[in-house]
């Protein structure tokens, strides 16, 4: 039997399909880090992450039969991920309302030094300081690649909600990337720009 | 980053640093998974706490005497001086019968039938009814009754020798007792009397320890059986207990990002902490060794932790620097949402829910009728159920929460007395204990070591199993 860690990703999804306990196994090992991170980006805390993330697994490992081979094996456990961090969300909260517009010069935080070898921790971080519709929404939009009529059927808001949630998302957390000293401060003022082009 | 507010520049930007981002699930995650996907594997841990749960009964029951409370015990001195001395209890296991209704037994070598008995009232009346009585250490010699009107004996011959009403003590011969024997054995003899038999019978039979003992007071005794020393007994117990902890070890610095930077010598920071009142409880058997020694197991869960003293802060990146098992420095990030404060207002509190399977030893140092003084020494071996972790962040100012820190299974001494006080069925036991755990609270990657100290007062019952 071939060890879990040098399985090829067919040999996973065949394993998985067959319900083999080592072939879960070797995928949960393979997808769950960077799954994580993807749920830790909606999730209030890591201790709901990991339920968004256990529950993910289990719709993928439910669903694979489903699974055509077209496209990134990969992709496909993302999309699983977020819709199930969407499900979750909507459970408590709705996203048509009215979120209330939040500077980030009304935040203070502590500046201190930040190694650069952080960064990519830093940067979700500072994404989750945002507001929980704000957040959702950059997430949808700017990370998983959503367009705005996308996100809106996902959220069950207006298209234009999108945008505009997505503007002030996007102004929020630039401000607080030039505050936190990961994004530098330009020479001219920050020219805002409305999401779709 | 500079120049990324180009909105495509912005967004790529972002899309990258995310995908770089990544975390280590808990173990628990797959282990739910797992579970889920393969639900039969539950059942060999399920399997394996049964079958302990079923030893330790098991244990328990089969090194206890099955004997009824209820059985006399008939002792035969068959010495002279035991003869003479009617309080010497020396007794001659050779010559132990018991004696149960219903069934044919041993007595002194003969067979009687000793369901040929009268309720007590109904001999006590006869005994009444016949009210003489004999000085006090009248010797009866039955065999010579025995033989008197040709093996034909009165009921005042025999039985009216300890006069119950009296309370003389009469003494019987070991000759006599033979012919008091033989007159048992021949029983069907239609010349001796229903009533003889009866009163007899009821005197061997039955459980009357008084007067069983007045009948045959020097040579035969009857003596009500005392409960036999218990092997094994069962204790429910509850600790209420406060917790201390006490922290070795220094945080470490955060590694530099070019090797060639000098490390800044490692700081130490102090945190303030306040103890805990926490609680135990659970169930021990205690099975005995030796006399005075007792081995002790069970089931044991219990809360503990302390209080930090902290203030609120506002939320904000830390970092805590860890050192893995080769030796090499890693940090992680947190969010913080609490300073280090001396003075703060704000107590968090670090706990954990434990259970725990002890094994350990009670030695008896003293021992009176109600009352025993032992000392208990155990191990805990214990699985964290539940914890919350906060720890000081590597600049010394913030906490910051990491609860899969912890070290999930964990280590306890033990140390107290007990004072077990016997009533009627059960025994109250009361003592003082101490419990260290003996292994740090986190793992090893953190560099600080942190142990708690809980101090008790244990209250429990304990009953033989």
């Amino acid at each position: 039997m071939v060890k879990p860690s040098q399985m090829t990703e067919d040999q996973i999804i065949q394993g998985c399909r067959e319900n083999q306990a080592h072939a879960q196994e070797a995928m949960y090992a393979k997808f769950s880090p960077h799954m994580l991170g993807v749920c830790y980006r909606y999730a209030k805390n890591k201790e709901d992450a990991e339920d968004m993330l256990q529950e993910g697994f289990m719709k993928v490992f439910g669903q694979i039969h489903q699974f055509k081979g077209e496209g990134s094996f990969e992709g496909w456990v993302r999309r699983i991920m977020v819709h199930t961090c969407i499900n979750q969300l909507k459970k408590h909260k709705k996203f048509n309302e009215s979120v209330p517009l939040v500077h980030a010069s009304d935040l203070s935080f502590k500046d201190y030094n930040i190694p650069s070898l952080l960064q990519a921790k830093q940067v979700v971080e500072c994404i989750r300081l945002l507001p929980l519709g704000y957040r959702t929404v950059l997430n949808l939009y700017a990370i998983e690649g959503f367009s705005h009529r996308e996100v809106g059927e996902i959220l069950d808001i207006e298209e234009s909600t999108s945008r505009s949630q997505y503007t002030r998302a996007k102004a929020l957390l630039e401000e607080i990337l030039i505050k936190k000293k990961i994004l530098a401060k330009p020479h001219e003022k920050l020219k805002l720009v409305s999401g779709e082009h | 980053m500079e120049s990324r507010f180009d909105t495509n520049d912005f967004e790529r930007s972002l899309r990258e640093q995310a995908d770089k981002f990544y975390l280590i699930p808990s173990e628990r995650v797959w282990k739910s998974i797992y579970n889920d996907l393969h639900p039969g594997s539950k059942w060999p841990s399920l399997g394996v706490g049964i079958i302990l749960l079923i030893s330790l009964f098991w244990i328990g029951n089969t090194h206890t005497s099955t004997v009824n409370p209820n059985t006399l015990r008939v002792v035969q001195k068959n010495s002279a001086s035991a003869y003479k001395d009617e309080s010497a209890t020396a007794i001659s296991s050779s010559s132990t019968v018991h004696l149960q209704p219903g069934t044919v037994q041993q007595f002194n070598n003969q067979k009687i039938v000793a369901e040929q008995t009268v309720s007590l009232p109904i001999a006590a009346k006869i005994l009444k009814r016949n009210n003489e009585s004999l000085p006090e250490g009248t010797v009866l010699d039955a065999g010579n009754v025995g033989s008197q009107n040709n093996q034909s004996l009165s009921l005042q011959q025999v039985i009216n020798i300890p006069a119950l009403s009296t309370g003389i003590h009469a003494r019987i011969s070991p000759k006599s007792l033979a012919d008091v024997n033989k007159i048992l054995n021949r029983r069907s003899n239609p010349e001796m009397s229903d009533q003889l038999q009866k009163v007899i019978s009821t005197f061997v039979s039955r459980g009357a320890e008084t007067e069983s003992e007045r009948f045959l007071p020097a040579k035969t005794q009857v003596v009500k059986s005392k409960k036999t020393k218990r092997k094994a007994d069962w204790a429910l117990f509850v600790t209420p207990q406060r917790s201390y902890v006490h922290f070795k070890g220094t945080n470490l610095n955060e590694p530099p990002v070019q090797s060639l930077v000098a490390t800044s010598p490692n700081t130490v920071h102090k945190m303030n902490t306040t103890g805990r009142f926490g609680l135990q409880a659970g169930v021990d058997v205690n099975y005995k060794l030796t006399r005075s020694i007792d081995f002790t197991s069970g089931f044991h869960l219990s809360y503990n932790g302390y209080n930090i003293i902290a203030e609120l802060a506002h939320p904000s990146l830390a970092s805590v620097t860890f050192r893995d098992s080769k030796g090499n420095l890693f940090t992680k990030n947190y969010m913080s949402y609490y300073g280090n404060s001396n003075n703060g207002s704000l107590k968090i509190t670090n706990y954990n829910m434990q259970f725990a399977i002890p094994v350990g030893l009670q030695w008896t140092l003293f021992e009176e009728d109600n009352v025993k003084v032992s000392v208990v020494s155990t191990v805990e071996p214990y699985l964290v159920l539940g914890s919350q972790a906060y720890i000081l962040a590597g600049d010394g100012k913030k906490f910051v929460n990491d609860p899969d820190l912890i070290r999930r299974v964990n280590l306890n001494g033990t140390f107290g007395s007990v004072v077990t006080f016997s009533s009627h069925k059960i025994n109250w036991n009361i003592g003082p204990s101490i419990r260290y755990q003996v292994l740090s609270t986190y793992q090893n990657i953190y560099p600080i070591r942190e142990h708690l100290i809980n101090y008790g007062l244990r209250i429990g019952i304990s009953k033989p199993m």
